[in-house]
C-alpha cells in the first residue's frame, strides 16, 4: 500500500471520528439546555393530576440562563434618595411610617416612599386637578412622549429607549409616563409607576419603582420550569397556567448592604392570579392567591 | 541523494491530516471534559439565597451590628463647652443625642490606637474645671473594653495592665479640640489619650441645644437642679407560655427533642436533656448545664468558631444574640435590654443583662436582672432570665431634682453614684415610681 493510500484512509478515518465525536459531545450538552417534548409530556400529565394544567409547548423550550444582579443598598440612604428625585431637592424632613417613610420640604411639598419601593407624589400646586388629569389623559404626541420618556430615561438611568413610548398620556401640560422597570429586557416584578412631568419637573408619581442601578452581576443556576410548576404543586395551587415568563424579583439583603435582581418565575393562571417563584430557591416571592 | 518534492495535492492531505488531528483531539477533550465534569443544564441543586435576604419591603429587622443595638445606657449626659451648655437625663431626648454624638470618640479613644494611663481626682476635677467636656454617667460600670464594643465596630480595643471598670465617662478637649478621654472607676481616674478631635463648630451646635438644662458635676456625678419628668409603670409577671411559645423557647435555646414534663405544681415545666436542665417558673427561666455539658456559644454567632477561638467579643455577642432570641420569644412590652455587667473569674465569664425604661434602670429584690449568663469553655453554663411586663401607666411624674437629692444624701454620706431606679419589691405591681438611689459611704435607701 503506497503512502498516498494510507493518507486517503487516514483522512476518511479521521473525518469519522470527527463526525462521530461532535455528535456525542452535541447530543451531551445541547439536550441538557432543552427540555425534550417527553419530559414535558410526562411532567404535564403529572401536574394535570394535581390540579395544575399546562401545555407541553410551554414547558418544552430552551432552559432559561439569567444572572443575579446586585447593587449597593442602605435604606434609609436610599430613601433620602427616592425623596430628593421625587421632590427635586433634598428633603427637609423625614418622618418614619410603619411601611415606608413621608418626605418634606419646607414649602410644603410632601411624598410617601414606601419600603416595598410604592411612592406616592403629588406636588403640592397641582393636588387639586391631578385626579381629574389622569382620568382625562389622552395619548401623548409622539414629539412629547419622545421627550417626557428621554427625560425620565436620563434621569432615572434607566437605558435609553427602553420606555415605551405609545404609554404616554398627556393632560394639560402634564404627561404621563408609564414605567415599567426592566434590566436587560428582563421585567423587575411590580415594579411599575407612573410619572407625571410638567415640563422637567416631575409633579405625580404612583406605584412603585427602584431608582437603583445593578453594579455586579454573578452566574446563577436557574430552576427549569417544570421544577418550578412542581413547587407550585407542593404549594397546593390549582389551575390553568395561561403563561410563564422569567422575571427579576427584589430582594433586600440588609445583613450585605445590598440589594438583589434574582431571576424569578411569573406564572400566569387563566383566572388573572399570578405566583412569583425565584428560579434559584423555588421558595415562593408573591402570590396573588394569597390576597 | 535526491530530494522528493511533494506534490500540492499531498501537501494539501498532510495538511487536512493535521487539522482533523487537532479537531479531533479538541472534540475529544470537550466530550469526556463534559461528560465526566460538568453538570450544566437544569439546576440540580437548589441554591439557597443569603440568610438575610428578604422580598423588598418585607418588614424584616435591619442588620445591625451589636453597637448599633443600644446597649450600652446612660443615666445623664452633659456637655459644657466655650460657655455653654448643659445636660439632660437619660429619659430626655436630648441625652440621647449626646450620645449619639460622642460615642465615635469614645470609641476611638479605646480603641488599640489608644493609650490608657492613671490619672487622679485632682486631673479630672481640673478637666472638669476647664469646661471643655461631654460627660456620661453610664447605668452600670463595665470593663472598657465592652465600652469599645458597645460604641462601634469591634477591632481591638486599648490594652492596659489592669481591669477598668468605666461608671463615668468624659470627652475632654483642649483648645485644639483634640480630644482625651476620661474613665471613672469608683475612686481611681484613667485618661485615654489618641488621636481624635471634633470640630468646634459641632461642639458649638451641641452645647447650644435648647433642650439642655443646667447641671455642675459633684465629686463626679452630674447633678442638676431640673427635675426629670418619668414614667409611672405597671409590671406583670408573664403569663405560662402556651405550647407554640414553649417551642419557641426551646429552639432558642437550642433544645431539641427533648420530653417536657411538667412539675407537680402544673405551672412550671422541666426540661432534660444531656446538656442541662431547663426549668421554666411563672416568672423565669433557668438553665443549669451538666458538669461537662452546656450550649455551645457558637450556635449563637453567625459563623461557627473553634471553642479555642472564642474571645470576649464572640461571649458578647452570643450572649446579645441569647438575650435578644429570648425577648423575641417573650411577650411584648418587656424592658428595655442593656448590659449591666460583663465580669470574668478564672474562666468562666459572667454577663448580666438588665431591664430599663426610659433610661432608668428596673432592678429590686424581685427582679435582679433581667438575664444573668454565665460562659465556659465555649458554652453557656447558666442562664437566669426574669420574664415581666412592662406597661406605662397613669400620669409622667417629676420627681426631686438629683441636685437636691444630692445635697440631702450628702448630709450623712459621701455620694459615690446617684441614680434614679425603679425598684421592684414586688410583682406584679401596678404603679411604680422611679425614685433616687445613691451609693456611698454608708450605703442606705431612701
Amino acid at each position: 500500500m503506497s503512502w498516498k493510500s494510507v493518507k486517503n484512509i487516514l483522512i476518511i478515518l479521521l473525518l469519522a471520528v470527527n463526525i462521530l465525536l461532535a455528535f456525542f459531545a452535541y447530543n451531551h450538552y445541547v439536550p441538557a439546555r432543552i427540555t425534550d417534548s417527553n419530559t414535558a409530556l410526562s411532567a404535564a400529565k403529572t401536574l394535570r393530576s394535581s390540579g395544575i394544567f399546562v401545555t407541553t409547548e410551554l414547558l418544552s423550550v430552551r432552559n432559561d440562563s439569567l444572572d443575579i444582579l446586585y447593587t449597593d443598598f442602605d435604606r434609609e440612604e436610599y430613601v433620602c434618595l427616592a425623596a430628593a428625585m421625587l421632590l427635586g431637592k433634598e428633603a427637609d424632613g423625614i418622618y418614619m411610617l410603619p411601611n415606608g417613610v413621608r418626605a418634606e420640604t419646607l414649602d410644603g411639598e410632601s411624598a410617601y416612599i414606601g419600603y416595598d419601593m410604592s411612592l406616592e407624589f403629588v406636588a403640592r400646586d397641582k393636588k387639586d386637578i391631578i385626579e381629574s388629569a389622569v382620568a382625562a389623559s389622552n395619548s401623548a404626541s409622539g414629539d412629547e412622549s419622545e421627550a417626557a420618556c428621554a427625560l425620565i430615561e436620563s434621569r432615572f438611568a434607566i437605558e435609553s429607549g427602553s420606555l415605551d413610548r405609545t404609554l404616554c398620556k398627556k393632560s394639560g401640560n402634564i404627561i404621563f409616563v408609564n414605567v415599567q422597570s426592566t434590566e436587560n429586557n428582563i421585567p423587575l416584578y411590580s415594579m411599575n409607576a407612573i410619572f407625571g412631568l410638567e415640563g422637567e419637573r416631575i409633579v405625580y408619581a404612583e406605584g412603585k419603582h427602584f431608582f437603583g442601578v445593578p453594579l455586579e452581576s454573578e452566574n446563577a443556576q436557574l430552576l427549569d420550569r417544570i421544577n418550578i410548576l412542581f413547587s407550585e404543586k407542593e404549594r397546593g395551587m390549582r389551575g390553568n397556567v395561561k403563561n410563564i415568563h422569567l422575571c427579576y424579583a427584589l430582594y433586600e439583603d440588609s445583613e450585605n448592604g445590598r440589594m438583589m435582581y434574582v431571576p424569578s418565575y411569573e406564572i400566569i393562571y387563566d383566572s388573572g392570579k399570578t405566583s412569583v417563584i425565584n428560579a434559584i430557591s423555588k421558595k415562593l416571592y408573591q402570590s396573588s392567591f394569597q390576597e | 541523494m535526491e530530494k522528493i518534492k511533494l506534490s500540492p495535492l499531498e501537501k494539501a492531505k498532510t495538511a487536512v491530516i493535521a487539522i482533523l488531528t487537532v479537531t479531533m483531539l479538541a472534540l475529544a477533550a470537550l466530550y469526556i471534559g463534559g461528560s465526566q465534569f460538568y453538570t450544566g443544564g437544569a439546576a440540580i441543586n437548589v441554591n439557597e439565597m443569603p440568610s438575610g435576604a428578604v422580598t423588598v419591603g418585607e418588614t424584616a429587622p435591619k442588620f445591625t451590628a451589636v453597637y448599633e443595638k443600644e446597649l450600652l445606657k446612660a443615666s445623664f449626659a452633659g456637655i459644657q463647652f466655650n460657655g455653654e451648655g448643659g445636660g439632660a437625663y437619660a429619659c430626655e431626648p436630648a441625652a440621647s443625642d449626646l450620645i449619639s454624638f460622642s460615642l465615635e470618640g469614645i470609641h476611638r479613644l479605646l480603641s488599640s490606637s489608644a493609650k490608657i494611663s492613671q490619672s487622679s481626682a485632682a486631673e479630672f476635677e481640673k478637666a472638669v474645671n476647664g469646661n471643655r467636656y461631654i460627660c456620661i454617667s453610664l447605668l452600670s460600670p463595665l470593663p472598657y473594653q465592652t465600652v469599645y464594643a458597645l460604641s462601634g465596630e469591634y477591632i481591638a480595643p486599648a490594652s492596659y495592665e489592669n481591669a477598668i471598670s468605666a461608671e463615668a465617662l468624659m470627652l475632654v478637649f483642649d483648645e485644639s479640640c483634640n480630644a482625651s478621654l476620661y474613665l471613672r472607676d469608683g475612686e481611681k481616674y484613667y485618661i485615654s489619650q489618641g488621636e481624635y478631635s471634633i470640630s468646634q463648630a459641632e461642639l458649638t451646635v451641641m452645647a447650644s441645644d435648647s433642650r439642655l438644662h443646667d447641671f455642675e458635676i459633684a465629686n463626679g456625678n452630674p447633678i442638676s437642679e431640673s427635675s426629670p419628668v418619668v414614667q409611672t409603670l405597671s409590671l406583670g409577671v408573664s403569663a405560662l407560655f402556651g405550647h407554640d411559645k414553649l417551642e419557641e423557647l426551646l429552639k432558642a435555646l437550642e433544645y431539641t427533642g427533648n420530653e417536657v414534663q411538667p412539675l407537680a405544681t402544673s405551672s412550671s415545666y422541666n426540661v432534660v436533656a444531656p446538656h442541662g436542665v431547663l426549668l421554666i417558673n411563672q416568672d423565669k427561666i433557668t438553665y443549669t448545664a451538666e458538669t461537662e455539658g452546656g450550649i455551645p456559644i457558637s450556635s449563637f454567632l453567625g459563623n461557627s468558631k473553634s471553642e479555642l477561638d472564642l474571645d470576649m467579643y464572640d461571649i458578647l455577642l452570643a450572649t446579645v444574640a441569647l438575650a435578644e432570641k429570648l425577648c423575641n420569644v417573650l411577650p411584648q412590652s418587656t424592658a428595655d435590654l442593656y448590659i449591666e455587667g460583663f465580669y470574668k473569674n478564672d474562666d468562666t465569664y459572667t454577663v448580666v443583662f438588665g431591664g430599663s425604661e426610659g433610661g432608668i434602670p428596673i432592678s429590686g429584690d424581685k427582679y435582679p436582672h433581667l438575664m444573668r449568663v454565665t460562659v465556659n469553655g465555649g458554652r453557656f453554663k447558666s442562664i437566669d432570665a426574669r420574664l415581666i411586663t412592662v406597661e406605662k401607666s397613669g400620669l409622667p411624674f417629676s420627681p426631686f431634682s438629683s441636685a437636691w437629692e444630692y445635697r440631702h444624701a450628702a448630709k450623712s454620706a459621701s455620694i459615690h453614684s446617684l441614680g434614679l431606679r425603679y425598684d421592684v419589691k414586688e410583682l406584679p405591681v401596678s404603679e411604680l415610681n422611679a425614685a433616687w438611689y445613691y451609693t456611698g459611704e454608708r450605703q442606705a435607701e431612701k
